[in-house]
């Protein structure tokens, strides 16, 4: 037994050693992290492909937040559009009377994402003299990332006012609100930049605007100086630099004209089938998730609730009156019909949107677009999210750029008259407008006003001639947010928030710099 | 069994030559539950002459004289002493040492007697808990540790649970306790089968703790699974069925009251969708386990199935375990033991943890509430009524539960082996491997998808491979100066690492819509997005201790870690973790023999633990790929993100405690009182900086700012009735927090909202002086003549959603056969946000018109702007809930068999003036310490009626 159990010592003692040994030997740490297999170090990114895949991001920073009608907040406060009395809708509501504060809702959307698109072309921007490859490539890319700094400062300048002009990537300074002629500096040296990098047609893409070319970069120049002439800088010589820039486009190698119709551009089936995109958000709810990447500002949300809808965006009463009066008068009834919706809606209890002022319950009271029910309502009546495409600028725009910027610098060309009737003549109208029938400015400046009804362009026009005052006190007596709330949208122009929507309280939170 | 035998033969044939003229005595030796005890010593006090009993408790004893004395002693039995006399036959019943058995403190790296404590460490034993039905470790710590707190965030079975130590130190941080299973770090407590648990041992303070180092500023939760003992072999049974229901229902708009209130006609009936979502659910739990000792090898063998439904519909959770824990006395210096823990548990339709109940936010329970009553769940032709524009916006709730098919399933494998060697008597070298793999694979089909939109079905994928290594290697060394004096000195040198893989896809929008339980078809989708991840970490550490005891009066223990941490860069990356206690029993000093007071102690202890819990590669930036877009509204570009901001100089968050306490001893023993005080600042927190959108958005982890937490923690239990028919044991726990927020780095407020609440405003505020959790929001100040709702329009801290004191009073009465359980706690100082009522009661967000039957109300608002986040919707969340109740009956033994019926209530009731569901809950998640108690349609806990066999043989 003795010699039994010394042998068992033996064994396992010998055992254990062996497997110390090979936990000792086993036992050495790695402290040191590799994260090259997981992590995309910025500072690797150089070659060509990798911007391309930095500017394709830029540009879904953008659809995240403008695919909803919060990035559109400011414009809810013009005299085409307004929006459900109750339901979810207060923040649009805040901003259509405009009676918004730091708390109102929905106002984060075009603020952040403006911000990411900048933060990315800022990337992209300071780092170009590290990406090795094809010139031409490179140019157009970098070209991109001086279009969409742009875009977003005029988005946020034209939405917010004055805000923090940031240029470079992954600073951690703060800076305080740049002033206007800051800021729209800042934009214009972005657009020439971009003028001179971006091709003339930017290739490989099914429709104009998909991505912006050289025209785009002109035509933003023509707007952003029609604005600079306007409220808040009111720099009057800008209307000849508007005029110019537009002029460049109309004339220029960029392809763009204007479609058959309105209608059909916003239909999903022909999306593609126009050149008259000049800056366009395309969606496609095939490729991810319907509720990620389709457009989440048309369809079903432009219904009222009678038909099944949410009463999201909607008409307004005079506004609808006076278009109506105005098509009948100069012909023009066929944008009128591509505008409006006008049949019976073959949803809920299957009313006909032409019968509006008589639907039976008043809440359900308002004129409903087709532009955002959808040309085709077949398509996209029952949908939240669609494919049907966002213009941010259309090409009928910079006619109307032309036409109005060349009436304000005092010297109309017979093309610039061409231009609005080349507009005027699509919406249906069979006899040009001449001086007869106004001045050219007001001529254009009203043509927008249908043109562009329900696109979230008019306040813009409104701010810039400071009109809006003036419209917002001629409502309609029968407009429903008014009636249901006892009181209509101020007209205080030297209120804080008339003009612009204030910057969010979840920004100010961390950045109290910006209260000034 | 057989050497035995031959020794006493040959003792008391030796012994016969010297002793004569005497009696032969015998008897059974039997524990209080009358089962029979083998391999008790029974000798002749005052000799070295003696026998054992064997295998049926019975002995036999020669050669006694009628003076004698004969002394049974059994480990872990009171020793107990009988006069011979004249008996020829003596029964003896052995009473089970419990305080012995408790005496045995497991400390991190070996063990204490709880009389040498000098940290503040809370134990539970198996018996504590024995008399509840238990699915989850979890729900045995609860309300039976003082400064332990844990908080059943959902009622979702297989969900996350709240488990906080003294409070929550970090921010940003984690403030997880770190579980220590069996000595190897990292575990799962969830994962447990609860009867495998022999002991739970809490180490609170950081003079406890320390001895983790940089993953024990949290506190430490030490679980001890049980072992075979020796003697006959020990088969249990045990099994419990429950039913289960949501222990209220909201009031809300009758169908008719909502049309009229919309403008709408009833469709139907309408319905009632409370009825059509919650359902009553039956949960089986069936657990077998043996444990003895076969010649050296002691074993521990167990098996446990749980089934458990939801009280949501197509909701429930099962868990397979299976244990085998073995060791064995190799030789008289070596010894081994091997601990095998397979599981696989099964969720199905769990979300977020639990802390949701719709992969939409706003869907799931808050669905349910908003969804238009005078809509029913179905149409006339049978099919769902997917959509309405008032009430809630979001498709029929019902419709996507019942064709979701979601199913997380994690199998793990916990393996731990453990050498132990005695170089001397004094010196011991002990090697503790151990190794933690857990799979899991969530699948999950929508057949409906939660939402705003009507879409077709899809399905998401997500699998997690992780491994967990620990070696550690621990020599102790033990001298012994005298009887009552000895050093313990102990090294360790310890290494772990750890990686974790990710992989999945989500696959959107099927092409053929209609199909159920259809992720496997998943090629069906239209599109397909695939991702995954990669991370390691590791840890390398270096620890001493030494604890002295000079003779059971004094004793100290002082501690060392130095951990080296793979997440930090170099340089930054070593962080030192000292602590010392001390304690002293004043009882020999100051008490006599037959003072009230058996015996006082007095402790102080002061440590510094640390918390590295950040990702790996979080000093890193990287950009993000998944920013894809489609140019041609049809084809995918890859797109990447903006890159991230990092700290490079990120470190340890550090946790500085003082700890007091004070332990008495009455009547005794039969009343213990332990009353600690303790305060610990966390300075360099984990911070995450929200950074301004004009300066690239996002968040930014930094080390900065300070947290103090201070607080009591008092024990009391008692043995207040002890006769032989009728015992009552009792015992209280107490434990206060208060949270400051000492310093923000300059920052004055710091403004967030909950991870998983993605809405515009923020609304917790991080604020200098004021305690973590605070609500940051509008103060209501009710209708105007119209019925607007109006707001004081200054932002503020409108409450605080963190409890400041909780108690649990525990106690088991025993009648003969009968016992009594009963476990009342209270949670008390907090607010919960209403965020589930504020949906409901006023239009806004995705609720077009509300379904509250609050609206009725005339002080109701009728319209304006329904800021949720606002005092209107601010309400106690105070609570006392009996948590269990239970009845128990032991059958009379029958042929070796020992039966227990119980029959118990959990959650019975619940008195609280909180208008929700239920105030323990939140919708966010369990990890979320600084937004607390946030109930934005939370799953509520059950009450659940169980009925449990508990057979022994």
């Amino acid at each position: 037994m003795i010699q039994n159990k010394k042998n068992n010592n033996f064994k396992w003692g010998k055992i254990y050693t062996i497997l110390f040994t090979m936990f000792t030997i086993f036992s050495c740490a790695n402290l040191d992290e590799d994260p090259t297999a997981v992590n995309l170090n910025p500072s690797s990114l150089t070659s060509v492909s990798a911007l391309e895949s930095l500017v394709t991001g830029m540009y879904r920073n953008l659809f995240n937040d403008a695919k909803w009608s919060g990035y559109f907040i400011n414009a809810y406060g013009g005299d085409d559009i307004s929006t459900h009395r109750e339901s979810n809708k207060v923040g649009f509501r805040e901003s259509d009377w405009r009676t918004q504060s730091v708390a109102s809702e929905r106002t984060i959307d075009a603020y952040r994402s403006s911000y990411l698109v900048i933060n990315a072309a800022n990337n992209a921007i300071n780092t170009k003299e590290n990406i090795n490859g094809d010139k031409a490539v490179i140019d157009r890319l970098i070209g991109e990332a001086y279009f969409l700094r742009a875009f977003s400062y005029f988005h946020l300048t034209r939405t917010y006012g004055r805000v923090a002009l940031q240029l470079v990537a992954g600073a951690t300074q703060p800076l305080p609100r740049a002033s206007f002629e800051d800021i729209y500096a800042q934009i214009e040296s972005d657009l020439l930049e971009a003028e001179k990098l971006l091709p003339d047609v930017y290739p490989g893409i099914p429709t104009s605007g998909a991505r912006p070319s050289k025209g785009a970069a002109k035509a933003y120049l023509a707007k952003l100086y029609l604005h600079w002439a306007g409220y808040p800088i009111k720099e009057a010589s800008k209307y000849s630099l508007a005029a110019a820039k537009a002029k460049e486009v109309i004339n220029g190698p960029y392809s763009y004209s204007l479609a058959p119709n309105i209608r059909s551009i916003f239909t999903v089936a022909d999306r593609f089938k126009h050149r008259e995109g000049v800056f366009t958000m395309v969606s496609c709810i095939e490729c991810f998730n319907l509720g990620v990447s389709g457009n989440r500002t048309t369809g079903r949300l432009g219904l009222t609730p009678n038909a099944g809808g949410w009463n999201e965006t909607y008409g307004e009463v005079a506004f609808y009156d006076d278009f109506k009066a105005a098509a009948i008068a100069e012909g023009t009834m066929k944008r009128f019909e591509d505008t409006w919706l006008n049949e019976v809606i073959p949803r809920g209890t299957k009313p006909d949107a032409s019968n509006w002022k008589n639907f039976p319950n008043v809440a359900d009271r308002h004129p409903m677009y087709r532009k955002i029910v959808g040309g085709n309502y077949a398509e996209t009546v029952n949908t939240t999210s669609n494919n049907m495409n966002r213009y941010f600028m259309r090409y009928a725009e910079v006619l109307l750029i032309y036409a109005e910027a060349s009436g304000r610098a005092g010297a109309p060309a017979a093309d610039a008259w061409a231009a609005l009737n080349e507009v005027h003549a699509r919406a249906g109208a069979t006899l040009p407008l001449t001086n007869a029938n106004g001045s050219l400015e007001e001529l254009a400046f009203t043509e927008r006003k249908w043109e562009l009804a329900g696109e979230y362009e008019r306040m813009y026009d409104l701010i810039r001639m400071e009109r809006l005052a003036n419209v917002l006190a001629n409502r309609s007596p029968l407009e429903d947010i008014d009636v249901w709330a006892g009181h209509g949208a101020s007209t205080n122009t030297s209120a804080d928030n008339f003009y612009f929507t204030p910057i969010p309280q979840a920004e100010i939170d961390v950045a109290p710099e910006l209260i000034n | 069994m057989k050497k035995n035998k031959l020794l006493i033969t040959l003792i008391l044939l030796i012994t016969s030559v010297f002793i004569y003229g005497q009696q032969t005595i015998s008897g059974k030796v039997t524990t209080s539950d009358n089962e029979p005890l083998p391999g008790v010593n029974i000798i002749i006090k005052g000799t070295s002459v003696g026998v054992t009993s064997d295998f049926d408790g019975l002995y036999s004893i020669k050669n006694v004289a009628s003076t004698d004395i004969l002394v049974f002693s059994y480990i872990s039995y009171k020793t107990i002493e009988k006069k011979v006399g004249n008996l020829k036959i003596l029964n003896v019943v052995l009473e089970s040492d419990t305080q012995l058995l408790d005496d045995i403190v497991i400390i991190g790296y070996g063990t204490s007697k709880k009389s040498d404590l000098t940290g503040s460490v809370s134990s539970i034993s198996s018996k504590d808990f024995k008399r509840q039905p238990l699915t989850r470790v979890e729900d045995a710590l609860q309300s039976r540790a003082a400064g332990v707190s844990v908080i059943r965030n959902t009622g979702a079975p297989g969900g996350n649970i709240k488990i906080r130590i003294r409070g929550s130190n970090s921010i940003n941080g984690n403030n997880d306790p770190l579980v220590v299973i069996d000595g190897v770090v990292g575990g799962e407590l969830s994962s447990l089968n609860p009867n495998d648990i022999q002991s739970i041992d809490v180490l609170k303070d950081a003079s406890a703790s320390a001895i983790y180092g940089s993953r024990g500023a949290n506190g430490v939760v030490l679980v001890t699974t049980k072992k075979g003992k020796s003697g006959k072999p020990q088969v249990n049974v045990n099994y419990f069925t429950s039913i289960s229901k949501v222990p209220k229902k909201i009031n809300l708009l009758s169908p008719t009251e909502f049309a009229t209130l919309a403008g709408i006609t009833v469709q139907g009936e309408g319905a009632d969708y409370q009825d059509e979502y919650f359902k009553t659910a039956i949960t089986n739990n069936m657990q077998v386990s043996a444990s003895g000792k076969e010649g050296k090898l002691n074993y521990f063998l167990s098996g446990n199935l749980v089934d458990q439904e939801g009280i949501i519909i197509n909701t429930g959770f099962k868990r397979y375990a299976i244990r085998s824990n073995l060791n064995t006395d190799l030789t008289d210096k070596l010894s081994i033991g091997l601990n095998i823990y397979g599981s696989k548990e099964e969720a199905h339709n769990l979300v977020l943890g639990g802390a949701r109940s719709s992969s939409d936010l706003r869907g799931g329970i808050l669905g349910v509430l908003a969804f238009n009553p005078a809509l029913p769940v179905r149409d006339a032709d049978g099919n769902y009524n997917l959509q309405s524009s008032y009430g809630s916006i979001l498709v029929n709730p019902i419709a996507v539960m019942n064709e979701r098919d979601g199913n997380l399933v994690e199998d793990r494998l916990n393996a731990t082996l453990n050498m132990s060697y005695d170089i001397s008597d004094k010196l011991n070298f002990t090697v503790l491997a151990g190794a933690i793999t857990r799979n899991s694979n969530d699948e999950v089909y929508q057949g409906i998808p939660a939402g705003s939109s009507i879409i077709n079905p899809n399905a998401s994928y997500s699998s997690v491979s992780s491994n967990n290594y620990q070696l550690s290697n621990i020599l102790t060394w033990t001298k012994k100066f005298s009887e009552t004096t000895t050093l313990k000195l102990t090294g360790i040198y310890e290494l772990q690492s750890s990686d974790l893989k990710t992989n999945r896809f989500s696959a959107n929008g099927y092409v053929i819509s209609g199909l159920s339980e259809a992720f496997y078809l998943n090629e069906l989708a239209g599109s397909v997005t695939a991702g995954s991840n990669l991370s390691k970490s590791s840890l390398e550490s270096y620890v001493g201790r030494a604890e002295l005891n000079v003779n059971d009066n004094l004793l100290v223990t002082g501690t060392f870690r130095i951990d080296q941490s793979s997440r930090f860069r170099s340089g930054n990356r070593t962080g030192y973790f000292p602590s010392i206690s001390t304690a002293y029993n004043l009882g020999n000093l100051i008490l006599k023999e037959d003072s009230f007071f058996t015996g006082i102690k007095v402790r102080a202890g002061y440590g510094e633990t640390g918390n590295q819990n950040v990702p790996p590669y979080s000093t890193f930036s990287s950009a993000n790929p998944g920013n894809n877009y489609w140019f041609n509204g049809s084809a995918i570009n890859i797109g990447l993100g903006n890159a991230s901001l990092v700290d490079p100089n990120l470190t340890w968050e550090t946790t500085k405690q003082f700890n007091a306490g004070i332990d008495f001893n009455l009547v005794n023993g039969r009343v213990n009182l332990s009353v600690d005080w303790f305060k610990k600042n966390t300075i360099d927190l984990l911070l995450d900086k929200t950074v301004p959108q004009y300066l690239g958005g996002g968040i930014v982890r930094t080390n900065a700012g300070e947290v103090q937490n201070k607080g009591l923690d008092v024990s009391i239990s008692a043995s207040v009735v002890d006769s032989e028919n009728f015992k009552w044991d009792t015992a209280l726990t107490l434990s206060t927090v208060k949270n400051k927020v000492v310093d923000l780095d300059g920052a004055e407020q710091i403004l967030l909202r909950p991870l998983i609440f993605g809405a515009q405003a923020n609304f917790y505020s991080i604020k200098e002086g004021q305690p973590l959790g605070n609500f940051y929001g509008y103060t209501y100040t009710g209708p105007d003549a119209s019925g607007v709702a109006t707001y004081n329009p200054e932002l503020g801290i409108i409450g605080n959603g963190t409890p400041t004191f909780n108690w649990g009073f525990n106690s088991t009465l025993t009648y003969k056969s009968f016992d009594l359980n009963f476990l009342i706690r209270g949670v008390h100082g907090f607010d919960i946000l209403n965020a589930t009522r504020g949906a409901i009661s006023l239009a806004g967000g995705d609720v077009t018109v509300p379904t509250s039957a609050d609206i009725l109300n005339p002080d109701s608002p009728t319209s304006g702007t329904n800021q949720v986040i606002s005092t209107r919707y601010l309400e106690n969340g105070s609570f006392i809930r009996l948590s269990n109740l239970s009845l128990g009956y032991t059958l009379p033994n029958l042929n070796g068999l020992n039966f227990k019926v119980t029959l118990s209530a959990q959650n019975l009731f619940t008195i609280t003036s909180y208008k929700g569901y239920d105030p323990e809950v939140s919708s966010t998640n369990a990890g979320d310490d600084t937004a607390p108690s946030f109930d934005f349609g939370a799953l509520p806990n059950p009450r659940t009626f169980t009925l449990g066999i508990d057979i022994n043989l």
